[in-house]
């Protein structure tokens, strides 16, 4: 401790000042943080890892069983197909999000009449509860457009899209991008607005 | 001065806490009952179950019964922090049956109430595993499923309640050409597919609890090879399932929810509908007068194949680590008496799983009263794997035009790959050298 602080003194005061006992401030807003986080996140997560290697359900007796869990989880197609349908549909929606948002924000910036009504009712989506949007697509997907194929006669229209086994992931992106496409629009028009007129 | 108030506020904190954990663990109310925590969360029988419980609680002095209805995975949840309730009623399946696996509920063998179950509802308990030495859960309620129809459309085309594959075929062919529809499909809800198409398609094909068993011996070595297996044995009763799910079906059936099947067949728009008897009270709804009866899926041409599809609604299970296990097994033998019980299974169309217990008296499940009494049932296919086996979605695959061989053999993988992990449970008992 002595020889400590006869460094200090010694020292120039940048140097000082950075081997000082940091303000105790910053501990009072780091360690609850610190300690929520290793409590709620951190020691779970390395509890579940420690259970990863174990049959456990949660209750009763339990033994080890190595590697099993992880061999039976990488053998499983699903896992595989899941990932690849996850990165795919991604993709999908992220591409046609921006597409359509990026159109929909040029048309919106032109000069055109009844601009502030149409931008509100394209943003619309943005504020509807997402179990609202998933009835009524539910319902649409379901009943009217099926109607709508049987009353035009064109056969295509006529079963389902949500039935269609192949197809079905089509519906989702429609109603994921529909419900992300007002956010991207938003940002792309406060883009083009901040464009200088003459350039 | 600061340490001493500091730790004389320690003192009075960790005091508060005792006292509240104290009256928390000892369960005692103010008059000296003993309150014991009973979880039912069958929604519609709530109300029965809460008069029933007012009912003990005024008929003695010395326990207090808390009815707790917050649902299964609010149970799940307490087991785990070893908390349990102190007796509960629920749906018996693979999830519950995991308490029962690793011998987390108490032996009821001794209870009267055990006494007087019917003994042939053993084997279907145990087909979700067992605690070796132990009675860990007995069936309450017992619910009946097969095809539900309209007895009116039967009437006026004459036809009789079909008892072969061939005489199904018939009464399908005889109403297609009067112009209705046969069955009515509900295949966007998974489920509807799984339970109805799925199961009572097995059901009526092959006995249920023999081929579990086997495939669970069969392990992970179940597959093109293996004795057993879903692509060998379920391939003619999927063949079969999707004949008349392709060809006797409405042509919107893959866009049809259940609550559409319920309105749609309230108003008559198909002579057979593959549901259980919960859709009785939804069709009665639109319908109230409706004749309706049910009937086993004929799907040989064996009459002697007939079963019905059967799944234990209720069960009653006190937990190891209760504290009130007296208590709550005093409550145990009050659920049984037999006019409470038989009472229950009468207001929920279920039947009661006592020996020589009546049969309910609704004209709609009339139809599956002999099949019950001479025990010529079976629990679904689909409620007898791990929920990581998605059947339900695989079903429903299969009726909306996948390949069912595909289906099938993917099923067999889960199947070996869930069997790597764990083995399967059996209805027989366990070998010691497990």
């Amino acid at each position: 401790m002595s020889t400590t602080s006869t460094i200090i003194t010694q020292g120039d005061r940048t140097r000082r000042r950075s081997h000082r006992r940091v303000e105790p401030i910053y501990y009072f807003f780091l360690v609850p943080t610190l300690v929520l986080f290793t409590l709620a996140i951190t020691v779970p997560g390395v509890i579940g890892i420690f259970f990863s290697f174990t049959d456990s359900i949660g209750l009763g007796d339990w033994s080890f069983n190595g590697l099993t869990n992880y061999i039976a989880m990488f053998s499983d197609p699903a896992i595989l197909q899941s990932y690849l349908f996850t990165f795919g549909f991604s993709i999908a929606t992220v591409i046609v999000v921006n597409i359509v948002a990026f159109l929909l924000a040029v048309g919106l910036t032109s000069r055109i009449r009844f601009k502030t009504g149409l931008r509100t009712i394209f943003v619309i989506p943005m504020v509807i509860s997402g179990i609202i949007i998933a009835y009524v697509f539910n319902f649409l997907f379901s009943n009217s457009i099926p109607a709508a194929g049987a009353a035009t006669g064109i056969e295509w229209l006529q079963t389902s899209l949500l039935a269609n086994p192949d197809l079905a992931w089509v519906a989702i992106v429609i109603v994921t991008a529909l419900q992300a496409i007002p956010g991207t629009m938003l940002i792309y028009i406060a883009g083009l607005l901040s464009v200088p007129g003459d350039v | 001065m600061s340490s001493k108030s500091s730790r004389a506020v320690r003192i009075a904190a960790s005091a508060a806490v005792l006292s509240l954990l104290g009256s928390a663990l000892v369960g005692c109310s103010s008059d000296g009952r003993e309150t014991i925590r009973f979880t039912f969360s069958k929604r519609e029988a709530i109300e029965f179950m809460t008069k029933l419980v007012a009912d003990y609680n005024a008929s003695q002095d010395d326990v207090r019964v808390e009815i707790d209805t917050s649902g299964v995975d609010v149970v799940s949840a307490s087991f785990v922090r070893g908390n349990p309730p102190d007796i509960m009623l629920a749906n018996y399946n693979y999830e519950v049956a995991r308490f029962v696996q690793r011998c987390a509920l108490s032996d009821l063998g001794g209870t009267d109430a055990a006494k007087s179950v019917r003994e042939d509802l053993q084997p279907l308990m145990e087909q979700y595993g067992s605690c070796e030495g132990r009675t860990s859960a007995l069936p309450y309620s017992v619910m009946a499923a097969s095809v539900i129809y309209n007895k009116q459309i039967f009437d006026e085309q004459g036809l009789e309640v079909p008892r072969t594959w061939d005489e199904l075929l018939q009464v399908a062919d005889q109403l297609k050409e009067a112009g209705i529809t046969p069955f009515y499909g509900t295949f966007k809800d998974d489920w509807t597919v799984g339970q109805g198409w799925y199961d009572y398609s097995v059901g009526g094909s092959l006995d249920v609890l023999d081929f579990f068993d086997a495939l669970a011996k069969e392990g992970t070595e179940v597959g093109p090879e293996s004795e057993v297996s879903f692509q060998k044995d379920f391939a003619e009763p999927m063949d079969r399932m999707l004949t008349l799910a392709t060809d006797y079906t409405n042509d919107d059936a893959p866009s049809r929810g259940y609550g559409d099947g319920n309105l749609a067949f309230s108003k008559g728009e198909a002579a057979m509908y593959l549901q259980g008897p919960w859709a009785f009270s939804e069709i009665a709804k639109t319908a109230p007068d409706l004749e309706l009866g049910t009937f086993p899926l004929p799907m040989t041409d064996d009459p002697d194949d007939l079963a019905v599809r059967v799944n234990m609604d209720l069960a009653a299970m006190i937990p190891e680590e209760s504290r009130h296990k007296e208590a709550a097994r005093d409550f145990l033998e009050y659920l049984y008496q037999p006019e409470h019980i038989e009472e229950y299974n009468a207001s929920q169309l279920g039947f009661t799983p006592l020996e020589d217990a009546a049969a309910p008296d609704d004209p709609r499940i009339e139809g599956m009263i002999e099949y019950y009494d001479e025990a010529r049932i079976y629990q679904g296919p689909s409620v007898l794997v791990p929920k990581t086996i998605p059947v339900f979605n695989y079903a429903q695959a299969m009726v909306l035009g996948s390949d069912p061989d595909d289906i099938l053999r993917t099923m067999d993988a889960d199947w070996a790959r869930i069997a790597f992990r764990a083995p399967a449970p059996t209805s027989q008992t366990k070998e010691s050298a497990e």
